[in-house]
């Protein structure tokens, strides 16, 4: 499939279209497949298990938004087909449709054609070709970028009183979709090392057989099983319940764990290879540095505890199912 | 073991202090500011090293008759951690502090005249041919093959993980030199110079991306049979000796508190009340471990081997090398994965990652644990 650790293969991104990656996220009534949280979560965790490391969630976001637009098609066809690139963008405000603000480590938008920014207001298309935009190689070994946006011209795509509920769908499936793609990254972590303990003979025997050995394995097991359940969780509290307060304790919760589990399975992985797992030799270290950007991110930009106490403790729904939904 | 220093220690104390204004340069300092690898390269540690020569302190953990300095074990943790604060690079340990103990316990008088001096002076540099691609946890099981033809070993072979073999000259190196039931018992320490036919050495990429490691291929190598050290197929005795000295002669605590520091020095502004306690929270295990390391090295005789305590110190030591750099990623925030060449969030970043070989190179920590649970725990 997708070679784990390249980043920017023009190749890459249209197989991924081929294989119909891009219009998963597309509402039907906008042109594309039309699925959901699950269909979603699901090719994020095949592209995991690969480490497949392209932006795919970026093509996710920006497919949930350009679904709030009534005259995208062609946009919408080009996103599908790999033709061109949407970053997309949250928390830039606009002025009579020019969009100003400061952008770091963007992922998806170095290479984009276009910049989809999601405003209160509504949804604008920038041409990516005025904005300068500064390259910055991250520590998952992909390319996100800086930028600087000072009332740039921008053509409005979507407004009106439903807007905000495609944005906040847009925000929590760009949340979800990270959590499922780092369970796929998981689940092949545990994979490579437990073929890699079966294999690798010291003492006269598998390292597997050293029950301390068994037991890291095993735990890495129950952490990367604690990161499906959590994974589950989120995305169907989201499908259930659509972008609302449920499904943002949900995915808080969720993001939590697998934020923790993605900890516990990148070092033990590492660690159980010996210098194997410190060289690029393998790809565990690259699936490391892959999870652990996933948890810095997870930490430092969604806040996972603030938003728990914020939707959940502060109206003490923690006191409640998380699952049993009242419609 | 009395806390409080005496006149006579705070003298030396700022005896070491002055030293460290007049010398260390802004230059020393910031190049160690910038090391990511386990070592700073050799032009910034030999350049330091030579400083420390002309003032007759280039070998703290030497009896005096070699050219150390005859320091208490107080006093070697005194300077220690002033070097350590000042921001000084790092002395190379893999001759001075690996195989010289070895060479003073174990070679002829002949072998320590040929090659402590030049360890003393820098103008050799060594690494360690222990790993094979075959023997890592299990390096007994090594096959780097050692033939005795008259005056001279033939060696065929492979190391593996050799830390600045790109840099070195001189590499000690187990070698078989017997088939025997117990392996231990066919393995022979030697010396190989390194600039000679035969040898090919290719680098290994770190999960940080920077190349510290290599492959050492040994096709046909020809090496002097006086540079056997101790006796043929005695070497495993003189390979625990020598790591009893790479797990338990260290002194980290100081440098873990630099790191510490040059964590802090990156935040913008004051620390948040979050970023506070992510702080207070890694002070806390090194003010104990500081303790702890102090209570191990600071009982050892001068030259004196540490014996089997020295694997908890090695485990608790690489752990909280993990922890330190991991703090200096996580109060960086988002900026955390910024991975721009040459910053500030680039050196911590390649630090945290390289740092998860700590708790694998030097014997993994479960075969620490492992030693731990016979040695200490006789099970
Ligand atoms: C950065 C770096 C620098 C190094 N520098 C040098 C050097 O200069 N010279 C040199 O000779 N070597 C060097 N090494 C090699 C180092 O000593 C070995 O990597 C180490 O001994 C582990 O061997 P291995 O990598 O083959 O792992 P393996 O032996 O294959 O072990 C893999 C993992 O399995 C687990 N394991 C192994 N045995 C057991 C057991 N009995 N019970 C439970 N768990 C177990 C551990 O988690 C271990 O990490 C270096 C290694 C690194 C990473």
């Amino acid at each position: 499939m997708v070679a784990a650790g390249q980043w920017g293969e023009p190749l890459t991104w249209t197989a991924l279209a081929e294989m119909g990656c891009f219009g998963i996220a597309v509402a039907e009534a906008a042109g594309g497949f039309g699925g959901g949280a699950i269909e979603i979560g699901l090719m994020l965790r095949t592209l995991g298990r690969f480490l497949a490391i392209e932006p795919v969630v970026t093509a996710v976001v920006a497919g949930t938004l350009l679904s709030a637009a009534s005259d995208a098609e062609d946009h919408i066809a080009a996103l599908i087909e790999g033709e061109k690139r949407y970053a997309a963008c949250f928390g830039l405000s606009d002025v009579d449709g020019r969009i100003s603000g400061q952008v770091r480590n963007l992922s998806g938008a170095w290479g984009a054609d276009h910049i989809l920014a999601a405003t209160d207001a509504g949804l604008f298309l920038i041409d990516a070709g005025v904005v300068v935009m500064t390259p910055v190689p991250l520590l998952d070994d992909t390319v996100g970028a800086d930028f600087m946006l000072d009332a740039v011209p921008a053509v409005q795509l979507a407004t009106g009183p439903d807007w905000s509920w495609h944005r906040n769908l847009a925000v929590a499936r760009n949340v979800m979709a990270r959590g499922w793609q780092a369970w796929g990254a998981m689940e092949g972590a545990v994979a490579a090392t437990s073929e890699y303990m079966r294999t690798r003979q010291q003492f006269g025997r598998a390292l597997g057989t050293f029950q301390t050995v068994q037991h890291r394995v095993a735990e890495m097991i129950v952490a990367a099983k604690e990161a499906e359940s959590a994974a589950l969780l989120g995305a169907l509290v989201l499908e259930a319940a659509g972008p609302g307060p449920e499904a943002q304790r949900a995915l808080a919760a969720m993001t939590a764990r697998v934020a923790a589990a993605a900890a516990i399975v990148a070092e033990t992985a590492v660690q159980l290879h010996g210098g194997m797992g410190v060289s690029d030799e393998l790809d565990i270290a690259a699936r490391f540095r892959h999870l652990q950007a996933y948890r810095l991110l997870a930490d430092a930009e969604f806040r996972p505890t603030e938003q728990y106490i914020a939707h959940a403790l502060d109206f003490q729904r923690h006191r409640h199912s998380a699952l049993l939904i009242e419609g | 073991m009395d806390l409080l220093l005496d006149a006579e220690q705070r003298r030396f104390r700022d005896e070491v202090r002055t030293f460290l204004d007049e010398r260390l340069t802004d230059e020393l300092r910031d190049g160690q500011s910038r090391t990511i690898g386990v070592y700073p390269e050799p032009d910034l540690s030999l350049a330091w090293q030579r400083i420390l020569l002309e003032k007759g302190w280039a070998a703290p953990t030497w009896p005096t008759k070699f050219g150390g300095t005859g320091w208490s074990p107080l006093e070697r943790f005194i300077f220690e951690n002033e070097c350590a604060q000042a921001g000084a690079p790092l002395v190379y340990p893999i001759g001075m502090r690996l195989v010289a103990p070895v060479l003073m316990e174990f070679g002829s008088p002949e072998q320590q005249q040929r090659w402590l001096p030049q360890i003393l002076s820098g103008e050799d540099y060594w690494c360690q041919g222990f790993s094979e691609p075959g023997a890592g946890s299990d390096l007994a099981s090594l096959r780097t093959r050692a033939t005795r033809e008259g005056d001279s070993y033939r060696i065929n072979g492979s190391k593996m993980w050799t830390t600045h073999a790109h840099h070195a000259n001189r590499m000690f190196a187990l070698v078989r030199t017997a088939e025997t039931e117990r392996p231990q018992q066919g393995i022979s320490f030697v010396v190989i110079d390194l600039h000679q036919p035969g040898v090919d050495i290719r680098p290994i990429i770190s999960i940080g991306g920077d190349h510290d490691v290599n492959q050492v291929f040994l096709t046909d190598v020809v090496i002097p049979a006086d540079n056997l050290i101790g006796e043929e197929n005695h070497g495993w005795t003189y390979a625990k000796y020598l790591l009893e000295f790479e797990r338990g002669t260290g002194l980290f605590s100081g440098r873990l508190r630099a790191s510490l520091r040059r964590a802090e020095a990156a935040l913008n502004g004051p620390p948040s009340a979050h970023q506070q306690r992510l702080i207070a929270e890694v002070a806390m295990e090194l003010d104990v471990f500081e303790m702890f390391e102090l209570s191990v090295v600071g009982t050892l005789p001068n030259g004196g081997a540490p014996g089997p305590v020295s694997s908890v110190l090695k485990l608790r030591a690489s752990r909280l090398k993990q922890t330190v750099s991991q703090l200096g990623v996580a109060l960086l925030g988002a900026d955390g994965v910024r991975r721009v060449p040459g910053s500030t969030e680039d050196v911590l970043i390649t630090d945290y990652l390289n740092a998860r070989a700590a708790t694998i190179f030097g014997g993994a920590a479960e075969v620490q644990l492992g030693i731990i649970a016979k040695a200490l725990g006789e099970l």
